[in-house]
């Protein structure tokens, strides 16, 4: 595959769009408010595609399909798996979080425990996700440009790196919300298109490209792996999807960009309507990349079925196709990228900055910089780490953001709103056990020790999700001071508050009860 | 009392939004409790917890159980529409239900909002419903 001139073009379109953007955001862009969350006036619809831009990344459309290729059915656990997790979020999480939040996951912890222990710990599982997460990416698209275009490994990840910093530093939230947008329709289209196209192949039903890819991969591709081991690792993967997609930081920051919990509601419903759709066209584009492209050549081109997608649409629709898919590809990545991006540096510059250094007496315009040279230097990080990384086998980066997110955030975040009796204790403990135990039980597996495993299950999500919980239980009931003890040392803040302001929205209820008595009398 | 208060509840949200949100301790606990205490805040919190609470369970064990017929034994490895196996069936299966418990839920909390806001007006006018 050569570099072809409709390639590059499409390429230069997309940093054209994305930098028009980003031009138009930084004149919005002048506080924290702007920075972290948009100023809060996303509307539903719109955080609706920007979260399906989140939720549809480079990993969905090319790492999934890729999968179902060359190793057929199991893939799908997953994928169902972070598609009925959003249930999680929707009835759970997003609406009461959005009402207790306001730039971070720290915040929401904090807005019930007074402790700035609770804020650096949500910080630490905040970082611990997206760092890897970002490396991941960075990583992934340097080899991805590196096979489809022959662009040096390196300048392709020096220039993705600085696209992102450019869209972050001076963009902020209002730009990556705009760019995950207009992705987001970009990869829309892109999964109608090559689904029409597969389907064109197959008389437009179906069943029979299920049928097809019995027939020639053989009936094992449709069914899943069996076996004790077997049967436990893809619960593991299928439970770190389920608990993990609900507990990512740069996925639940996008509840504080809109005004309240019914456009939170309403973007939820967006995405999941979406997100479910394009799951479902996944088996399809999957079988049919292997029964066109063939399941060799997928396996040849690239590690774990990568460049499935982009093979098959080259077939499907000549060089336009694959130039467009490819060019999607790279949008996606800058796009998950910059929402990443935005979720570490508030946990560097809101949370451990500005409230655990500065006790939250940081001026707006310090606040703003901070945010800036926070998200610069996590770019310039994960870069080099990216460039020292290129041939070291980063599948163990891949494995824990999402461990570690169910382990260590989704644990905390339920039990914040939902148990009266948890304390602050409990909350630091349950985040760092979760935490501990998804990156130990990751070293000690097989993704890092191959055959001399100590731990047996490659994602350990069945044992560190319980264990996240079990932090939270025993150091609530361990560490001597009952929440009613902390709540009269001020250490937490009423149950009643937080039961009260996560279900109505109110934030300050001397105004709330002002407020409306000014207004019945002005009424009468 | 099902006024329509659209506005005015717009209203309230714009001044929500510019006040800080405060950190940590400050506000009287019992100035909340008036708001938790009004009937319409308990009716609220009780339907709130009649819906999600069995339909958490619901969708948790239905997923759980996919990974784990499918792992430990060979139920669903019979071809059910074609080729198409009874694993791939319960996986779409889900997508449906998630859209179905999807309506579901987002029906449901259109009425609770209606709820929540008559619980700030009862705690406004000072009565605890009662």
């Amino acid at each position: 595959m050569s570099t072809d001139a409709t390639t590059i073009v499409v390429f230069l379109l997309i940093v054209a769009i994305t930098l028009g953007i980003t031009v138009w955001a930084s004149r919005r862009n002048k506080d924290a408010s702007q920075h972290y969350v948009a100023g809060g006036e996303i509307k539903g619809w719109q955080n609706g595609l920007a979260l399906t831009g989140d939720y549809l990344s480079a990993a969905t459309f090319l790492g999934y399909t890729g999968l179902i290729a060359v190793a057929g059915f199991s893939a799908f656990y997953l994928m169902i798996g972070a598609t009925v997790g959003l249930l999680i979020m929707l009835l759970l999480i997003a609406e009461p979080l959005r009402n207790l939040g306001r730039y971070t996951i720290g915040d929401a912890l904090t807005s019930r425990f007074n402790a700035k222990g609770v804020r650096a710990a949500a910080a630490l599982t905040t970082v611990a996700i997206s760092i890897p997460y970002l490396i991941t990416q960075l990583v992934g698209a340097g080899s991805l440009f590196e096979l489809l275009m022959g662009v040096d490994y390196a300048v392709a990840v020096i220039v993705i790196g600085v696209l992102i910093a450019i869209y972050i530093t001076a963009g902020g939230m209002v730009a990556a919300t705009w760019i995950q947008i207009v992705k987001a329709v970009l990869l829309i289209s892109a999964f109608l298109v090559i689904t029409l196209l597969v389907l064109s192949r197959f008389g437009f039903n179906p069943f029979a490209v299920f049928n097809e890819a019995s027939a020639t991969l053989g009936g094992g591709a449709l069914t899943p792996p069996h076996g004790t081991l077997e049967g436990l690792g893809w619960m593991s993967f299928a439970l770190a999807l389920f608990l993990g997609v609900p507990g990512l930081p740069h996925v639940l920051i996008r509840f504080f960009t809109v005004p309240d919990a019914q456009a939170a509601r309403s973007s939820l419903a967006v995405m999941i309507w979406i997100s479910v759709l394009a799951i479902a066209t996944i088996p399809i584009i999957g079988y049919g990349a292997a029964l066109l492209v063939g399941q060799d050549a997928i396996a040849e081109a690239g590690e774990g079925g990568n460049l499935a997608v982009p093979l098959l649409s080259e077939i499907l629709g000549g060089p336009v196709l694959f130039a467009y898919v490819s060019a999607i590809t790279f949008a996606t990545i800058l796009a998950v990228m910059a929402g990443l991006v935005i979720a570490a540096s508030g946990a560097f510059a809101h949370d451990l900055y500005n409230q655990v250094i500065r006790n939250g007496e940081a001026s707006e315009r310090e606040q703003l910089r901070a945010g800036r040279i926070a998200a610069a230097l996590i770019v310039i990080l994960s870069l080099l780490l990216s460039l020292g990384l290129q041939n070291v086998n980063i599948a163990i980066l891949v494995a824990v953001p999402l461990v570690i997110a169910a382990s260590a955030n989704t644990p905390v975040i339920l039990l914040l709103l939902y148990w009266k009796g948890f304390t602050t204790t409990g909350a630091v403990v349950g985040m760092l056990t979760g935490l501990v135990a998804s990156l130990g039980l990751v070293l000690l597996g097989p993704t890092v020790m191959g055959e001399n495993a100590i731990f047996p299950l490659p994602n350990p999500a069945l044992v560190s999700v319980p264990l996240g919980f079990l932090g939270c239980y025993l150091g609530t009931v361990l560490s001597g001071s009952r929440a009613r003890e902390e709540r009269e040392r001020g250490r937490q803040v009423s149950y009643n508050e937080i039961h009260v302001r996560y279900n109505t929205g109110i934030s300050s209820i001397e105004e709330e009860l002002e407020g409306a008595r000014v207004r019945e009398g002005s009424r009468t | 009392m099902e006024r329509d208060d659209r506005s005015i509840a717009d209203e309230r949200s714009l001044t929500e939004r510019s006040a800080p949100v405060r950190e940590g301790v400050g506000s009287r606990s019992s100035d909340w409790e008036r708001v938790e205490r009004t009937s319409a805040f308990e009716e609220l919190a009780r339907k709130k917890r009649a819906f999600i609470v069995p339909v958490v369970i619901l969708f948790t064990v239905f997923f759980l159980g996919w990974p784990a017929l499918g792992g430990f034994t060979t139920l669903l490895d019979g071809q059910a529409i074609g080729a198409m196996t009874w694993a791939y069936v319960y996986g779409f299966a889900q997508l449906a239900t998630t859209l179905v418990l999807l309506h579901l839920y987002t029906r449901q909390a259109a009425r609770w909002d209606g709820l929540a806001r008559r619980a700030r007006e009862e705690a406004a006018e000072g009565g605890t419903g009662a």
